[in-house]
């Protein structure tokens, strides 16, 4: 009879395993062109730049690297591609398994189940960080040089910046962790909760807001958030930002809740296979 | 894990290092060429050596304080200066300010000063304040207020130019501008030192700011770590406030001033003065003494100030002179006048 492997060794293994699953799969492409976009707008906003052309403006007036660094952030970053690779990864750690029909093969593993959730979700966040920050920081040195901006001066907020898309990912990944291990389809569930019910969440007067990532997450953002549309004006209105450190407090509480109940989950449910 | 995977990770993580390698690297030596020493505001590279009197302000620790909340709830003070600010600017105090470091510059005495009247003119002074703003949003609302656009060195300078009345009324200092240092660091002050400060952001260098001049930094040291202080030359307060010369002759020679203040529930604050020598400081210090047992007879007839008088210490060794001092909010409460009924704002 084999033995039973230690809790941490269990989530080792599976994170050794699953780090190679996630990084060749197809979904890496996906991943790698939503790190890229950010880039290339860069590089072409520099370009523009250096032939002597403002690529952007607002009210006829050039608009300088550091603030156009902020709204790269807010717009491409913090609204769409942290909750999307956390909805597309963080769904697939548990449920590609069960689609897959080789979560058996996993549960017949010397191991604890909780640690199969653990291992794949330190997997996800390793990959996902490693691949949105170093975009962030290319999109930094590309961006903010540009029309004055000081690569020394605004430093302490690209760490802000890094720490809180950092942060995002490993939350958001907890969360669609949890909805991947119990919801039947869960990425259209994911989809709905980011795309939907946090939008809306976030303009509604009240309470509701603080049931949603996204307001813990947006204020901590050191950069102003852009009055692009609509939407961004109504939630700036009724914005009553919490203060950073119970943010943070509530961002971890969250992470470690859904990570917990991701892992509960797995321990006891039943999962039926589709023949 | 398989060399390729292990491979990408190693560069990835790499290309991280060294991208914020060299945002550190930058940091460092514009810090380093700024010289600003550790736990003080980075604004004070903005703040040239001229500089009479700097001020400092923890916005955000005053909005979010005990105190305030309780004089809200019982004052009329309801949001004055926020609303100033709201209609220069388009900025939100409460909201996106987290701290302003302020200063008056040098400015050549006047005939106002001269004969101890308050001086009329419009101080020379910028207002530094850091927070999360929205360029374009605060650049659109001053050009809908009038103000112009000015391009300085690459960088958008709403500029509010005085009419001639103006001009004669509060001297030829009127010109106003709000600049964009850093996005998060807005200027706002005399035009021609928003234009400084600009130059200052693009290459500060040491001897260029208020880090050159030693006295005034020894007493922003001893302020750092408070929520609110003002540090500044006697002379540059007293021609400020247009102290009559019979007052300032009655006071021994003063060199520096500062006051600092913790502000939480209440606020405990201690007001410095330093003198020539020790003589001057034993001479003031009895000046004070005597102002403080006039303070302490007037106001004897009125308990809810007892425990803020109980709280006056006068102290200090050799040339300096210092008095501190507690105030809760009931004292707070006691001294604003409260709301009247209907008083919607």
């Amino acid at each position: 009879m084999r033995r039973r492997l230690s809790f941490s060794n269990a989530v080792f293994r599976v994170f050794d395993v699953a780090v190679g699953q996630l990084l060749w799969s197809r979904r890496t492409v996906f991943m790698m062109l939503v790190a890229a976009a950010p880039i290339v707008i860069a590089a072409i906003f520099r370009a523009t730049d250096a032939v002597g052309i403002s690529a952007f403006r607002v009210n006829g007036q050039p608009v300088n690297g550091p603030v156009m660094f902020g709204g790269v952030i807010w717009l491409l970053y913090l609204r769409f591609i942290v909750p999307v690779l956390g909805t597309f990864y963080g769904t697939a750690l548990v449920s590609d398994e069960v689609e897959d029909r080789t979560i058996t093969y996993l549960f017949t593993r010397p191991i604890p189940r909780g640690a199969i959730v653990i291992g794949k979700y330190i997997a996800y966040l390793l990959c996902t960080v490693l691949v949105v920050l170093p975009s962030v920081v290319a999109v930094y040195l590309l961006i903010v040089p540009v029309a004055g901006g000081s690569l020394g001066a605004t430093f302490p907020l690209l760490l802000g910046d890094l720490g809180i898309l950092a942060l995002g990912l490993a939350v958001y990944g907890a969360v669609f962790a949890f909805i991947g291990a119990r919801v039947p389809r869960p990425l259209v569930a994911g989809l709905v909760l980011v795309f939907g019910w946090e939008q809306i969440a976030l303009i509604v007067p009240g309470y509701l807001r603080r049931f949603t990532v996204a307001y813990y997450l947006q204020s901590l953002v050191p950069h102003a958030m852009p009055q692009d549309d609509v939407v961004s004006v109504i939630q700036s209105l009724f914005s009553e930002p919490p203060s950073a450190a119970s943010s943070i407090l509530w961002l971890l509480g969250i992470l470690v809740v859904a990570l917990w109940l991701a892992a509960r989950s797995l321990e006891t449910r039943e999962y039926v296979l589709e023949q | 894990m398989t060399n390729k995977s292990r491979y990408f990770l190693i560069g990835a993580s790499l290309l991280l290092l060294a991208g914020v390698g060299v945002g550190m690297v930058a940091y460092y030596r514009a810090n380093q060429v700024a010289g600003i020493p550790p736990g003080l505001p980075d604004e004070l590279r903005y703040v040239p050596a001229t500089a009479e009197l700097v001020a400092y302000a923890d916005i955000h620790t005053v909005m979010n304080s005990e105190l305030r909340r309780e004089l809200e709830r019982a004052a009329a003070i309801h949001s004055k200066g926020k609303g100033d600010i709201h209609d220069v600017a388009g900025i939100d105090l409460e909201k996106q300010v987290n701290h302003i470091v302020a200063y008056l510059d040098a400015q050549p005495a006047s005939g106002a000063a001269q004969s101890g009247e308050p001086n009329r003119e419009v101080p020379r002074g910028l207002l530094i304040v850091q927070g999360t703003f929205e360029q374009p949003k605060v650049e659109e609302f001053i050009r809908e207020h009038g103000g112009t656009l000015e391009d300085y060195h690459g960088k958008q300078l709403s500029i509010h130019r005085p009419s001639e009345d103006e001009k004669q009324r509060h001297g030829p200092n009127g010109e106003v501008a709000v600049g964009f240092l850093q996005p998060n660091l807005i200027a706002l002050g005399n035009a021609d030192l928003v234009r400084h400060a600009i130059d200052l952001s693009t290459a500060a260098t040491a001897t260029a700011n208020v880090t050159s001049s030693a006295d005034l930094m020894t007493l922003v040291r001893a302020a750092a770590g408070e929520t609110a202080w003002v540090v500044g030359r006697f002379d540059a307060v007293s021609r400020r406030m247009g102290l009559p010369s019979a007052v300032r002759q009655q006071v021994p020679p003063l060199r520096l001033v500062s006051a600092k203040a913790h502000i939480n529930g209440g606020v405990r604050a201690v007001i410095s003065a330093e003198t020539a020598d020790q003589a001057a400081a034993d001479q003031f210090r009895d000046v004070v003494r005597g102002f403080v047992a006039i303070v302490r007879m007037q106001a004897g007839a009125k308990p809810e100030l007892q425990n803020a008088l109980k709280s006056l210490e006068l102290g200090g060794t050799g040339s300096t002179v210092q008095l501190s001092f507690a105030m809760t909010p009931e004292t707070f409460r006691a001294l604003v006048p409260q709301r009247e009924h209907g008083d919607s704002r």
